[in-house]
C-alpha cells in the first residue's frame, strides 16, 4: 500500500463524475469535479437537497469509488487501493461525525471512543478515549451507552471518536443537522477547536450557512456540478 | 375488523421472509408431535387389527416343569381346540459347517397358529403339521453356517432336514431370535432327540382355541386353580397390553421429547416476535397518532402473531407426516406384529393445535406491551422501558402456560406424577441454564477483558444491551443436553456390558451341566486353555409359605403386597460355604454349613428379594424342594451386583443340606477369541449335547442392536430439537441483522476489514456456542450420572473425547448456522452510512 506523503495536498480530485444504475437508463450524480485543499484548511460542501453533496463526501473519504476521474488523499490514489486497504488508509488517516452521531449502541461511550485504535491493534486506546471523554465534558458519562446519552451527548462521543487517531483529515455530514441550537453549537466550537488544535484538514456537508461561513473554503453543488468554490469570506 | 386484517397484511407484506423465519421456529416441535402421535395411532390400529395374530391362539397356558395330571385336568377341562409347544435351550451341530450353537428349540404340534401365519419361506413349512424329521431354522442361522433346504442339523440323537427359512411367527419380532436363533421342530419328533427329562429346563405351552366361553372368562374362573397348578396363563388382552405397554411407554416418552422442541420453538417465536415489534414501533406510534386505539394497533400485530403460529402449525403438521413414514420402519423389526404407515387426522389435528397454541401463548408474551404505549412512548422510548412495569396481564398469562406445561406433560404420562416431575425437570433444567447464562454475562462483563479488540469485540456482544445470550444460551443448551444424555446413557449401559473389553471377566457361560458331566467338561475347557472361573450348583425350588403363611393365604389377602411372580417362580437356588465374587454381605451371618439336619436351615437371602418378600433376618420360609418340603430362616442379607455376569442367585444354602438333591451346574469361563469359543461349542456338542455353552458376546451385539434402534429412534426426536436450536440461532442472527449491518458498515468507516468484522462474528458465534456446548453437556453428565447411580445402579464414567467433540460439534455448529445467517453483513459497502443520514 502506498504511504500518505507529505508536499501533497490532504484532497486532490480530478474530473470526477459519479454514475449509479437506475433501473434501465443511468442517473448520473456528479460531473466533472475538479478542487484541491491542502493540509489543515477546512471545506464546507454547500447546495440544495439532491445536489451531490453527500455522495462528493463519501467519495472524497474512499467509501466508495468513482466512475470516472481520480482522487487522491494525502497524496495516495484511492483508485489503486481495494475496499479493505482503503478502510485501513480510513483507518489511520481519517476521522468522521455523522449527523445522525452513528455511535455503536451496544458499546459504552468509552469504548466507541476507543475503537479505532483497538481495530488497528494499538494498546492506548481506552487512555485517550478517557482524555477525550474528559476533554468533550463526557468524563461523568464514560460507561453510559448510547441510548442513556441524549443527541448532543452522544455527538459529543462521536466527536472525540472522530479524534482519538488524531487524523489528517476529518469528514463531517450535518455534524450539527440533528441538534438544537445549544448543543449545535457546542459540537461547532469543539470541532474547530480540535481541527484548529490538531491541524486536522476538516470538509464538512452543511445546510447551515452561519456554519459554512467558519470554513476556509465553500464548495457549492447544483445538480451534481461545482457552481461555486470560493474562499469563506470569514476565512 | 377489516382495517385491522388490511393492515396487518399491508405491514406484513414487505418482510414475508422474516415472518416465515419466525414460523419456522415451530415447523419441528409440531412435526414431532405429528409424527409421534401418528405413529402410536399406527401402533394402536395395528395392534387392534392384529390382536389375536399377538398370540395366534385365544389363550395360552405356560408350564415350567411340564403339566402333571392336575394340569392336564385342567387342561381338558377348558376344552376347545388345543396344539402344544415345548421350548428349550439346546445346541444343535451343523455338520456341513462342522459347528453348534446355541439356539432356541420349539417343538412345536397341533395346529398352532389358530390366528396368522406360520411364515416360512418357501411357504407352508410349518413344522407343527409335520410327522418327520424337518426343522425350520432363522435365517441367520443359515447365513452364519451356508446352510439350505436340504441340508442336515443334528440335534440330540436325531438328524433333522432344513425345509425351510422363518420369516415370521405370530406374536414374535424379528428381533426375538437375536439372542439364540430359532429352530422350529415337530413336536412329536422331541421324545427321540432325548434333550428334554426330568428336571430339563423347558417351557411347556398349551394353545386353546374355539373355546367355549370367551378366554378371559376362563382365565378367571379358573384362576386359583392355575395357581394351584403353577400354570401362567395368557389371553390375547394380556398380549396385547404386554406388548403395548412398552410401545406406548416409548411413544409417550418420544411426544415429551419432542414436546421440548415445540417448547423451544415457542420461545424463539417470543424472541423473534420481539425483536420484530421492536421494529414497528414507529407503525405503533404513527397509528396512535393517526387516531387508533391501543386496541386496534394491539389487535394489527395480534394478528400477525396468529398469522405466524398458523403457518408453523401447518407447515409442522406437513413436515411431521413426512416424518412419520420413518419411525415405523426404524421400530419395524423389535415390534411383534406388521405396521403400515397411514396419516392419522386427529393427531395431525391435534399436534398442529398444540403448536399453534404454544407459539400463540409465547407470541403473545413480547405482544402485550404494545397495549400500554403511548403516541409518545412509542417515538421515544424502546419496548424495555413499558417492560419494566409489571404487567398483571403478563403475569396471568405467564401463569397460564405453566398450568398448560403441566397439564399437557400429565396427559402424556401413563402416571399423571410423572408427567408433572417431568414438567417439573425440564423448567429445573431451563432455570439452571438460565442462571448460568445470567452468571456467564455478568462474569465476562466483569472479569473478561482480553486485550486482543476483536474478542473483547466479540464478548462483548454477549451482555451487551439487545443481546439474545441468555435465550441462545437456553434454546442451544436444552438441545445439547437432551441428546448428549440419550448418548451417555446409552454408553453407559453399554459399557456395563462390554464383557469382551474386559479382560478378565467371564464371556462364556455353561448351563444344564448335569453332575456326572462336569468333570468331562472341565478336561475340555483345559484341553482348550480355558479355566472354569466359577461354578455353582443348581437347585430347583419353589416357595410355599412365608412367615407361617401359605401361598394360598397370601394370595387371597387384599392387603397383600408380594407381586405374584415372586410367589409362583421356580426358584434357582445354590449352596455354597461363601459370598460369592459378586456378593457383598449387608446384614447378618453368612452360614457355611448345616449338618445338624434341623430345621429351619440358615439361609442366606439377596436384599432386595427380601425387602419384595417382607422378610428380616429370622423370619422364616417354606420352600417345597421338588416334593419335599424344607423350612429356612434367613439368616443373612446380601447386595448382589448383577451386571457382573457370574452365576448369582436370590437365595443360597450353606453346604451341607443340598448336595443330595436332584440338581445341574452352571459355569462360566472365559474364552481367549472367537474361534476358539466356536471349536469349544463344537466339541462340547459332540461330547455332551444336553450342555448348552452360550457365547456372551453375541448377547451383548444383539443387546447393543436393540439399543441402537431405540436410541435412534429417540435421538430421531431430539434431532428436532437441536434443529429448533439452530433456527432459533438463525433467527436471533436475522433479527438482528439490521443492527449488525450498521455496527458492519459503521466499522468499515472507522477503517475495519472485511477480515476483521467476519472474525468478530464468528468469535460471537463460537463463543455463544461454546458456552451452551459446556452448560448443556455439563448437565447431560449430571443428569445420566444421577440416572445411572438411582435408576440403572451402574457406574458412570466421563466419556472424555465424546464430550470434547460434543463440545467442539455444538460450537461449530454454532458459527456455521451465525455465520450462513450472517452472510453478507461484512460486505456492505460503507458509503450506505451517508445514505441513512438522511
Amino acid at each position: 500500500m502506498q504511504t500518505p506523503a507529505s508536499n501533497h495536498p490532504a484532497i486532490e480530485i480530478n474530473g470526477l463524475s459519479k454514475t449509479y444504475p437506475s433501473g434501465e437508463s443511468e442517473l448520473t450524480v456528479l460531473t466533472d469535479i475538479d478542487f484541491s485543499l491542502s493540509e489543515g484548511e477546512s471545506l464546507a460542501i454547500v447546495g440544495p437537497s439532491g445536489s451531490g453533496k453527500t455522495t462528493l463526501l463519501g467519495l472524497c473519504a474512499g467509501l466508495d469509488l468513482p466512475t470516472t476521474g481520480s482522487i487522491r488523499l494525502l497524496g495516495v490514489a484511492l483508485e489503486g487501493l481495494d475496499e479493505d486497504a482503503r478502510a485501513r488508509l480510513r483507518g489511520e488517516q481519517i476521522g468522521f461525525v455523522f449527523q445522525n452521531f452513528q455511535l455503536i449502541p451496544t458499546l459504552t461511550a468509552l469504548e466507541n471512543v476507543s475503537v479505532p485504535i483497538d481495530l488497528l491493534g494499538g494498546r492506548e486506546g481506552e487512555t485517550k478515549a478517557k482524555r477525550l471523554l474528559e476533554k468533550v465534558g463526557l468524563g461523568a458519562r464514560m460507561d453510559h451507552y448510547p441510548i442513556q446519552l441524549s443527541g448532543g451527548e452522544q455527538q459529543r462521543v462521536a466527536l472525540a471518536r472522530a479524534f482519538i487517531n488524531e487524523p489528517k483529515i476529518l469528514f463531517a455530514d450535518e455534524p450539527t443537522g440533528n441538534l438544537d441550537g445549544a448543543n449545535g453549537s457546542t459540537i461547532e466550537e469543539l470541532l474547530f477547536d480540535l481541527n484548529h488544535e490538531l491541524g486536522t484538514t476538516l470538509v464538512l456537508v452543511t445546510h447551515d450557512p452561519r456554519l459554512a461561513a467558519k470554513c476556509d473554503r465553500v464548495l457549492s453543488l447544483r445538480a451534481g456540478r461545482i457552481v461555486e468554490f470560493e474562499q469563506s469570506a470569514t476565512a | 375488523m377489516s382495517f385491522i386484517l388490511k393492515t396487518a397484511w399491508r405491514d406484513a407484506r414487505h418482510q414475508p421472509n422474516r415472518l416465515l423465519l419466525c414460523a419456522l421456529s415451530i415447523v419441528f416441535g409440531v412435526a414431532a408431535m405429528v409424527a409421534v402421535d401418528s405413529f402410536a395411532a399406527n401402533l394402536t390400529k395395528a395392534m387392534d387389527a392384529q390382536a389375536k395374530t399377538l398370540l395366534g391362539a385365544d389363550l395360552e397356558i405356560t408350564s415350567r416343569a411340564g403339566f402333571d395330571e392336575r394340569a392336564e385336568l385342567i387342561i381338558d377341562g377348558i376344552g376347545g381346540t388345543q396344539a402344544r409347544e415345548t421350548r428349550f435351550a439346546s445346541m444343535p451341530y451343523f455338520p456341513k459347517a462342522d459347528q453348534a450353537r446355541l439356539v432356541q428349540v420349539r417343538a412345536l404340534g397341533g395346529g398352532f397358529p389358530f390366528y396368522g401365519e406360520f411364515e416360512t419361506e418357501p411357504a407352508g413349512m410349518n413344522p407343527a403339521l409335520a410327522d418327520a424329521p424337518v426343522i425350520v431354522l432363522d435365517p441367520l442361522l443359515l447365513a452364519q453356517y451356508g446352510l439350505s433346504a436340504g441340508d442336515t442339523v443334528t440335534l440330540g440323537a436325531v438328524d433333522f432336514t432344513i425345509t425351510a427359512s422363518l420369516q415370521r411367527v405370530p406374536g414374535e419380532a424379528a428381533f426375538a431370535g437375536l439372542f439364540a436363533p430359532r429352530a422350529y421342530i415337530p413336536l412329536s419328533q422331541l421324545e427321540a432327540t432325548g434333550l428334554i427329562g426330568t428336571g430339563s429346563i423347558a417351557f411347556h405351552r398349551v394353545y386353546f382355541s374355539d373355546l367355549p366361553r370367551p378366554a378371559e372368562q376362563i382365565a378367571e374362573e379358573y384362576a386359583d386353580r392355575f395357581a394351584r397348578a403353577r400354570l401362567s396363563v395368557d389371553t390375547v388382552q394380556a398380549q396385547r397390553d404386554k406388548v403395548g405397554q412398552p410401545l406406548e411407554n416409548l411413544t409417550r416418552f418420544l411426544s415429551l421429547v419432542g414436546f421440548v422442541a415445540l417448547l423451544l420453538g415457542g420461545v424463539g417465536i417470543a424472541g423473534a416476535v420481539r425483536a420484530y415489534l421492536e421494529k414497528k414501533r414507529d407503525t405503533v406510534a404513527i397509528l396512535r397518532c393517526l387516531g387508533s386505539d391501543a386496541r386496534v394497533a394491539f389487535s394489527v400485530f395480534l394478528v400477525q402473531v396468529a398469522g405466524i403460529a398458523l403457518v408453523g402449525a401447518v407447515a409442522g403438521a406437513a413436515f411431521g407426516v413426512l416424518c412419520q413414514s420413518v419411525l415405523p420402519k426404524l421400530l419395524a423389526p423389535l415390534l411383534p406384529f406388521e405396521l403400515n404407515f397411514f396419516a392419522h387426522p386427529p393427531s395431525i389435528m391435534t399436534g398442529a393445535g398444540y403448536g399453534f397454541v404454544t407459539a400463540f401463548i409465547f407470541g403473545l408474551f413480547p405482544l402485550l406491551p404494545l397495549r400500554r404505549v403511548s403516541p409518545l412512548q412509542a417515538i421515544r422510548a424502546g419496548f424495555e422501558s413499558g417492560r419494566k412495569r409489571r404487567d398483571p396481564l403478563a403475569v396471568a398469562l405467564a401463569g397460564l402456560a405453566a398450568v398448560a406445561l403441566a397439564a399437557f406433560c400429565m396427559s402424556r404420562t401413563a402416571v399423571w406424577w410423572h408427567g408433572l416431575v417431568f414438567a417439573a425437570g425440564l423448567g429445573f433444567v431451563t432455570s439452571v441454564l438460565w442462571l448460568i447464562a445470567v452468571l456467564m454475562k455478568w462474569v465476562l462483563r466483569r472479569f473478561f477483558k482480553p486485550s486482543n479488540f476483536l474478542l473483547r469485540q466479540a464478548s462483548g456482544n454477549l451482555h451487551r444491551p439487545n443481546n439474545r445470550t441468555v435465550f441462545l444460551g437456553v434454546s442451544l443448551g436444552v438441545g445439547t443436553f437432551l441428546i448428549f444424555t440419550l448418548i451417555l446413557i446409552q454408553a453407559g449401559l453399554l459399557q456395563q456390558t462390554d464383557i469382551a473389553a474386559r479382560s478378565n471377566d467371564p464371556n462364556i457361560l455353561f448351563f444344564d451341566v448335569q453332575q456326572d458331566q462336569y468333570e468331562g467338561l472341565e478336561t475340555i475347557l483345559n484341553g482348550k486353555g480355558i479355566a472354569i472361573m466359577e461354578a455353582a450348583p443348581i437347585v430347583t425350588m419353589r416357595l410355599s409359605a412365608v412367615k407361617g403363611r401359605t401361598l394360598s393365604d397370601i394370595k387371597s389377602d387384599p392387603k397383600n403386597t408380594i407381586d405374584e411372580w415372586i410367589l409362583n417362580r421356580e426358584w434357582r437356588s445354590s449352596y455354597r460355604g461363601a459370598l460369592g465374587p459378586a456378593e457383598r454381605l449387608v446384614a447378618g451371618d453368612y452360614v457355611a454349613r448345616w449338618d445338624s439336619f434341623e430345621e429351619p436351615v440358615p439361609i442366606s437371602m439377596e436384599a432386595d428379594m427380601a425387602k419384595d418378600l417382607g422378610v428380616e433376618l429370622g423370619d422364616t420360609l417354606v420352600f417345597d424342594i421338588q416334593g419335599i418340603p424344607m423350612e429356612v430362616a434367613v439368616s443373612s442379607l446380601r447386595k448382589v451386583d448383577w451386571a457382573e455376569l457370574r452365576p448369582n442367585f436370590f437365595a443360597t444354602f450353606p453346604l451341607g443340606v443340598l448336595e443330595a438333591a436332584p440338581q445341574w451346574w452352571i459355569a462360566v469361563g472365559r474364552s481367549p477369541d472367537v474361534a476358539t469359543t466356536a471349536a469349544l461349542q463344537t466339541e462340547l456338542f459332540q461330547a455332551y449335547p444336553n450342555i448348552s455353552a452360550v457365547d456372551l458376546n453375541v448377547v451383548i451385539n444383539a443387546l447393543q442392536g436393540i439399543f441402537g434402534r431405540i436410541n435412534f429412534a429417540i435421538r430421531f426426536m431430539g434431532l428436532f430439537t437441536a434443529i429448533t436450536g439452530v433456527i432459533i440461532l438463525a433467527n436471533a442472527v436475522t433479527t438482528s441483522r439490521n443492527q449488525r449491518v450498521r455496527e458492519s458498515v459503521l466499522l468499515r468507516t472507522i477503517g475495519a476489514s472485511g477480515g476483521q468484522i467476519r472474525m468478530i462474528l464468528a468469535l460471537e458465534y463460537a463463543l455463544i456456542g461454546f458456552v451452551s456446548a459446556v452448560i448443556g453437556v455439563g448437565l447431560a453428565l449430571a443428569a445420566s450420572t444421577a440416572l445411572g447411580v438411582w435408576v440403572f445402579k451402574v457406574d458412570f464414567y466421563i466419556p472424555v473425547v465424546a464430550v470434547g467433540a460434543a463440545v467442539v460439534f455444538v460450537s461449530g455448529l454454532a458459527v456455521v448456522t451465525g455465520m450462513l445467517s450472517s452472510r453478507g453483513i461484512a460486505n456492505h459497502p460503507p458509503l450506505a452510512i451517508l445514505r441513512r443520514e438522511g
